[in-house]
């Protein structure tokens, strides 16, 4: 079975190519501790495009957790900024790198989002007034920010 | 009361009493605070085992005060043998210098002890006044002494060291020594707090603007005259307001604040002491305000607020992707999920203002690089509003909190929980749609529209925006209008009721161009007539709605800085003299309070009081009171870009009869801007000419 700590990293070697990041070019070494042993993984960006390798050169941002706290990060169990206040994990170096790269980590799995509350509508027809139908105006949707598509899930939900 | 004094960069700051003591209890927040965490609460020096009393207080820098001690309680000045100079400075935890004179004829023998303690509170705590979950300790190592604060892996540390050889217990620190006659013995404590991470590592989440522990006084005091000399020069035969406006400068760099990813780059932060960090609507509220005189704060906001920016949906912290957070904090219950600030995205104002901003900083500075880079931020912003910021589906934004135990009830400016009720008092249902988000969201589409058009090269979204736009305006221009009184509804409830009040709220729509030409004139009437305006200026809510109260927090009190952006709503709808006359009430007021305008005042009718009540808050310079007296100015000299250039229209109130802003940065190099008024001051000694009443100092021309 793949780990979420796995599959983030794979998806994050998948999307080559990532917005979120195209402010900024480093490499982040994330460092797993598994107690006997302790995972690299180099994240290099260069303006947005994203390659993930197993082995690199010196970083310019070393994010450090024991891999079961990661893990959890990666289900979107755990928010990082929080665990790093919390001392469960730490950053070095530079932060900017760290702080962008926790945006691409999943929210929590029981988020259901602020789905429309068309029942309220239904509810009092005569009092909400329905909009012009909109058309999504060729923004990131949703389930394009996050690599664990949470969104999409909730979408479902819905 | 005994009077605080504050001292602060960046997020770290000091809150004492006149003699440089901190005694903190749950009534008195005082303390040394960094990081939203309380460091130190106890600093009480005693000489020879008796405290000791200011004769003065000397503000040398926001960062920097002297206090001038002698022994003794203070009452009778006894014939006083020694004094006592503390000077401290705040920078990256602190620094005092303690400095003790003998003005006697014979040689002295003196201990000094000062008892220190830490609570390590989180921010939040100290207002609620919360029990602690983690254990306390105390370490003497051989010439520091350590408190630390533990809870399972947080850790926090407060490390007090000295210059000169001192005896360290867990309780404090004493020094013996002798002074001769005439003679004098100086030392100097250092205080730093720290954050411990992961085995030990030390965690950095964020610094004072330029801060670090290079960061030397002789830098600060540098980089202050700089600040100061940079942003252009005020000249005016009305004096009061040349007061203010260095006040405003001066505090405003105070205010500055580098969270984390900012590297040395500085955004306003919204307030101190308990306001000193990223907030969404107060950081873009702020740099708007500020465009004309200090650009770059506006430039960091939307760099930093674009790199925070929402991602994901997460209900606790109410997130999602393209909303623009709300505040973020870095204290315990941050830490430990008890309060959602890491960060908090409760706001459903500021993800549509920071498309405005982005809109009028380039408008302003021509930086058409910034906003070609930070167009997936803008975009998804864009999206925000209609994605997930339009709740109901009926093209309104509305909000209704996910977090329901922690998050923030009304997610507008006014934000308390009475805020936002009909005309007789009674709560609306959830979700709320407050008029001036939809004000909000019109501008943010027709700002966006330009900026699709001419820098990111995208016309079909600028149609499909502006057609959005035009029909957003028709449909709130009937939905939100209450016929019987000719303004605005406060907001739509739930059910789509109107919020019937009578509030200031309309004045926000004149600044976002949503309101139709032919129902400006009836809101400046309102905005201008005696239930909402009380002489220094525009009240939060009207006279005679049932929750008014002069001195209710968004119920009948008067912020300066929803004055500002009405004064600048008035201007674009072509009612100058109105917005002089808003400016000069807001204005004189500041003079009452030395040319820093608090967070809020009552709303009583000025001729009742003659003098500005101040609204019993600790947070003091705000942010967005402390940028109102620029946008003023702005809005008294009528300037306005207009392509390359910038256009001066001054409208001056009465009183001031001349009035000059030099060396505006901005697209087009430095230009200065020039306004005759129609009076001229004859200002004699003891007599303040004040502006916006007649008074008989007044010559007219």
């Amino acid at each position: 079975m793949t780990s979420a700590t796995e599959a983030f990293f794979d998806g994050l070697a998948n999307r080559r190519h990532e917005p979120l990041l195209e402010k900024v070019s480093g490499c982040l070494r994330v460092d797993l501790d598994h107690g006997k042993r302790v995972d690299h993984w180099f994240i290099t960006i260069k303006e947005g495009d994203v390659s993930v390798a197993r082995e690199g050169g010196e970083p310019s941002t070393i994010f450090y957790a024991p891999a079961a706290v990661f893990e959890k990060m990666a289900t979107g169990e755990m928010n990082a900024m929080a665990a790093m206040l919390r001392g469960e994990a730490a950053t070095t170096g530079d932060l900017e790198l760290a702080v962008l790269l926790q945006r691409l980590l999943p929210g929590p799995p029981t988020s259901t989002g602020p789905c429309r509350l068309a029942h309220s509508a239904a509810a009092n027809p005569d009092l909400v007034r329905r909009g012009a139908p909109r058309i999504s105006a060729g923004y990131p949707i949703s389930t394009e920010l996050t690599v664990d598509s949470t969104a999409a899930r909730a979408a479902e939900r819905r | 009361m005994e009077s605080t004094v504050n001292i602060l960069d960046g997020n770290t700051f000091v809150v004492s009493d006149s003699s440089g003591d901190i005694e903190a209890s749950p009534a008195e927040p005082t303390g040394m605070f960094s990081y939203d965490t309380r460091f130190l609460s106890t600093w009480v020096m005693t000489i020879n085992g008796d405290r000791l009393s200011p004769l003065s207080i000397d503000d040398l820098h926001y960062f920097q005060t002297r206090f001038f001690l002698v022994p003794g309680p203070g009452t009778v000045y006894s014939d006083n043998k020694l004094s006592v100079v503390r000077k401290r400075t705040v920078c990256e935890g602190f620094h005092e210098v303690l400095t003790v004179f003998n003005h006697g004829d014979e040689a002295a023998e003196l201990t000094i002890h000062l008892e220190v303690g830490s609570d390590f509170a989180d921010l939040f705590e100290v207002k609620d006044s919360l029990e602690k979950k983690g254990k306390y300790s105390a370490t003497v190592e051989s010439d520091r002494l350590v408190l630390g604060y533990e809870r399972q892996t947080y850790n926090r540390q407060t490390i007090i060291s000295t210059s000169t050889k001192a005896k360290l217990d867990k309780q404090g620190i004493t020094f013996k020594f002798r002074v001769e006659p005439d003679g004098k013995w100086e030392t100097e404590i250092q205080v730093d707090a720290e954050i411990r991470g992961l085995a030990g590592r030390e965690v950095h989440v964020g610094h004072a603007w330029g801060s670090g522990r290079s960061r030397s006084m002789p830098e600060m005091v540098q980089d202050l005259e700089a600040w100061v000399g940079k942003a252009p020069r005020l000249e005016c035969d009305w004096d009061p307001l040349k007061r203010t406006y260095r006040r405003s400068l001066i505090d405003l760099a105070s205010l500055r604040f580098s969270p984390t990813i900012a590297r040395s780059r500085a955004l306003p932060s919204a307030g101190l002491p308990w306001f000193m960090t990223m907030f969404g609507r107060d950081s873009i509220l702020t740099s708007l305000q500020t465009l004309a005189f200090t650009p770059e704060l506006a430039a960091t906001t939307l760099t930093v607020l674009g790199e925070w920016q929402g991602s994901r949906l997460d209900d606790f912290r109410d997130e999602e992707p393209g909303k623009i957070p709300h505040e973020l904090r870095y204290g315990e219950m941050t830490a430990f999920e008890e309060r959602p600030h890491s960060p908090y995205f409760g706001t459903a104002d500021a993800t549509p203002l920071f498309v405005i901003l982005m809109d009028e900083y380039e408008r302003w500075t021509g930086d058409a690089k910034l906003v070609k880079r930070m167009e997936y931020e803008a975009r998804a912003a864009l999206n925000w509003i209609d994605e997930y910021g339009d709740l109901m589906g009926n093209g309104y934004i509305s909000y209704q909190r996910r977090n329901e135990d922690t998050g923030l009830e009304n997610q507008c400016w006014k934000d308390s929980w009475d805020a936002i009720s009909f005309r007789d008092g009674t709560l609306p249902k959830f979700p709320r749609a407050t008029c001036e988000l939809q004000g909000y969201a019109y501008d943010a589409k027709i700002r966006g529209a330009r900026l699709a058009r001419e820098i990111w090269n995208d016309p079909a979204l600028a149609s499909r925006l502006e057609n959005e736009a035009a029909d957003l305006k028709r449909r709130f221009n009937e939905d939100f209008w209450v016929e019987n009184g000719e303004y605005f509804a406060l907001a739509l409830d739930g059910d789509g009721r109107k919020v019937d009040t009578l509030s200031s709220n309309i004045g926000h729509l004149l600044w976002s161009g949503i309101v139709e030409p032919d129902k400006a004139n009836a809101l400046a009437r309102h905005l201008m007539g005696p239930r909402l305006f009380c002489g220094w200026g525009i009240r939060t809510l009207a006279e005679g709605e049932v929750r008014y109260n002069p001195i209710g927090y968004h119920v009948g009190t008067v912020w300066p800085f929803d004055n500002s952006f009405i004064a600048w709503g008035l201007r674009r709808y072509g009612f100058k003299d109105e917005a002089a006359r808003v400016a000069a009430g807001i204005l004189d007021a500041a003079e009452f309070f030395n040319g820093r305008l608090p967070e809020a005042f009552a709303g009583y009718r000025r001729e009742e009081t003659m003098y500005p009540v101040q609204y019993p808050t600790a947070c003091s310079p705000q942010a967005w009171s402390t940028g109102a007296p620029m946008l003023l100015v702005q809005v008294m000299l009528g300037l306005e870009p207009v392509g390359d250039h910038l256009v001066v229209e001054p409208v001056l109130p009465e009183g001031i009869g001349h009035m000059e802003l030099l060396d505006i940065p901005g697209r087009w190099g430095h230009l200065d801007a020039f306004a005759r008024g129609r009076v001229s001051v004859n200002a004699q000694a003891g007599l303040r000419p004040q502006l916006g009443v007649t008074l008989p100092q007044i010559s007219r021309h």
